[in-house]
């Protein structure tokens, strides 16, 4: 009887735990279903914000700066590699825009040649945004350094189109309201034609043949005079 | 309207302009000037325009009015320290300044008007 | 950045164009865009003060990119707006310049008139980064947006 109790109690017991075990069982279930639904979010975000940063590279290594990463994303993975794609691209592009300022400024070389006597030699072609930029600088100068003269030399322009050369005719005319005599030098045969065709009128500017005859009529009107002590072969 | 100060120096009017100027106070401007021209019988005209923050049409052709006006009473006109940025723009409109002498600074404008007086001693 | 101011006076004319050169002075405008923009301005205001009697100037500021005025009067309009944008042309023996020489000065300019009903005119000037006088040198304002260029109405 007693034992037939005991069996009883222990299969009792036994149910109990199974019971309990399976309730674990489910839990645990739960949270792992849980984790793994999470684990996909994340990996999907994951997924999702690093296209979205491969995107942004792209657009940074084909030089458009204009693009941002996101920042302010949960993912504080992510959130710290928009940061740091955001500080790339800043000094990248202020780094690009330095160097087309330096460009800009090493293709206007404005040289004092003599005291109050400023020369400007072009080389290459221009278009109307660096003739804009020309202008600019060299009317700055005139008005830093009180230059009396100013030579344009263009020998190195082979060729202009009317709005360039309407530019030039502008600048040389702005020189003259500044304060300061304007000479173009080395106009070339190509440049010569369009000016004349374009109707382009340059009123009373010096021109001269190449840089060196505008030296001298610059001299010459300082009344400056260059005398040679020897003669060549002596 | 700012007061204008005329200076004179040997013979020369010199008249700052600065600040803000209405289209009534640069006709005033005018007329104040070739009245002290007349009066002192000025040899030369500096206008320094160089504390302008800008010139528009109206004022331009006042300058170069007054220069023609002048000129007919035998003074030449200088404009003195104009503004890179105030050139450009002023030629960009397609204003002209023909028959109006300008200078960098003061120092340049009274040579100018020298030179000028010399030339014409020459012509004599 | 928005705003207005009537326009009635010389004075006004004076005082609302030094408030258009504090504003683009703030803004980093270069030198040059400034001079321009504040003589444009005083073109256009006073042929508001001369040409009908008053009238209003609406100003938009946009973040780098650029500064649009317009210029609205109920005065007598302008009957042939082709003549009035040319060199030289003015009803009151003036020089003529007013109009062709702000539009010379804008990025993007339109004139809209009807006689006896008033003028409207708009003004837009980009803000330039690659000028000598910059002060943003330097930093990359990134992609621009270009203004179309609009029609002439009226
Ligand atoms: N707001 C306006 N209302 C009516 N007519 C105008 C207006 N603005 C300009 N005009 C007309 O256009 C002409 C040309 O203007 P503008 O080029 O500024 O030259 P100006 O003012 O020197 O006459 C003026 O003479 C005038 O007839
Ligand atoms: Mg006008």
């Amino acid at each position: 009887m007693s034992d037939k109790t005991n069996e009883k109690n222990k299969l009792e017991t036994l149910e109990k735990r199974v019971q309990e075990l399976e309730k674990e069982n489910a839990g645990l279930k739960a949270t792992l279903e849980q984790e793994a639904q999470e684990h996909e979010k994340v990996s999907m975000d994951l997924a999702i914000g690093l296209s979205e940063a491969f995107v942004v590279l792209q657009k940074i290594s084909q030089g458009d700066f204009s693009v941002r990463a996101s920042e302010d994303v949960e993912n504080e993975l992510l959130a710290r590699l928009g940061v740091v794609i955001n500080r790339t691209n800043d000094a990248l592009s202020a780094a690009k825009a330095q160097t087309q300022n330096m460009i800009k400024e090493l293709a206007t070389p404005v040289i004092r040649v003599w005291d109050e006597v400023l020369v400007l030699p072009l080389i290459g072609t221009l278009d109307s945004q660096r003739a804009q930029h020309v202008m600019e600088t060299l009317l700055e100068r005139i008005t830093k350094d009180g230059a009396r003269i100013v030579i344009l030399d263009i020998t190195g322009v082979p060729y202009v189109d009317s709005l360039v050369a309407a530019n030039i005719a502008q600048t040389m005319e702005a020189v003259k309201l500044v304060g300061a005599e304007g000479m173009l030098t080395g106009i070339r045969a190509q440049v010569a034609q369009t000016l004349v065709k374009m109707g382009v009128k340059i009123t009373g500017v010096e021109t001269k043949s190449n840089l060196a005859e505008g030296l001298k009529e610059a001299f010459r009107r300082l009344g400056v005079k260059a005398i040679q002590e020897k003669q060549p072969g002596d | 309207m700012a007061e204008l100060s005329f200076l004179t120096f040997r013979g020369n009017i010199i008249v700052a302009l600065h600040g803000e100027m209405t289209d009534s106070s640069v006709r005033n401007f005018q007329s104040h000037l070739l009245e002290e021209i007349e009066r002192i019988h000025a040899r030369g005209l500096i206008i320094d325009i160089s504390a302008l923050e800008f010139v528009d049409s109206y004022m331009a052709r006042v300058f170069v009015e007054t220069a023609k006006m002048a000129q007919l009473m035998d003074t030449r006109t200088v404009l003195v320290g104009m503004k890179p940025e105030i050139a450009i723009t002023l030629i960009q409109m397609g204003l002209s300044f023909e028959g109006v002498f300008s200078a960098v600074n003061l120092d340049r404008g009274l040579e100018i008007l020298e030179k000028e007086r010399a030339r014409k001693r020459g012509r004599r | 950045m928005n705003g207005s101011f009537d326009i009635i006076s010389e004075e006004d004319v004076l005082h609302a164009g030094n408030e258009i050169s504090r504003l683009t002075r703030e803004k980093g405008f270069s030198i040059l865009d400034r001079i321009q923009i504040r003589t444009a301005f005083s073109e256009l205001a006073r042929n508001m003060v001369v040409h009908a009697g008053g009238g209003k100037v609406q100003y938009t500021l946009l973040d780098d990119w650029g500064l649009q005025l317009v210029f609205e009067d109920h005065g007598p309009g302008i009957p042939d707006i082709g003549k009035a944008m040319s060199t030289g042309f003015s009803t009151t023996k003036s020089m003529g310049l007013g109009l062709p020489g702000s539009k010379k000065l804008a990025d993007d300019f339109h004139v809209v008139s009807k006689p006896g009903e008033g003028t409207k005119i708009t003004f837009f000037r980009k803000i330039r980064n690659d000028q000598v006088n910059n002060k943003n040198e330097g930093i990359n304002n990134g992609q621009r947006h270009d203004f179309s260029r609009g029609e002439r109405n009226g």
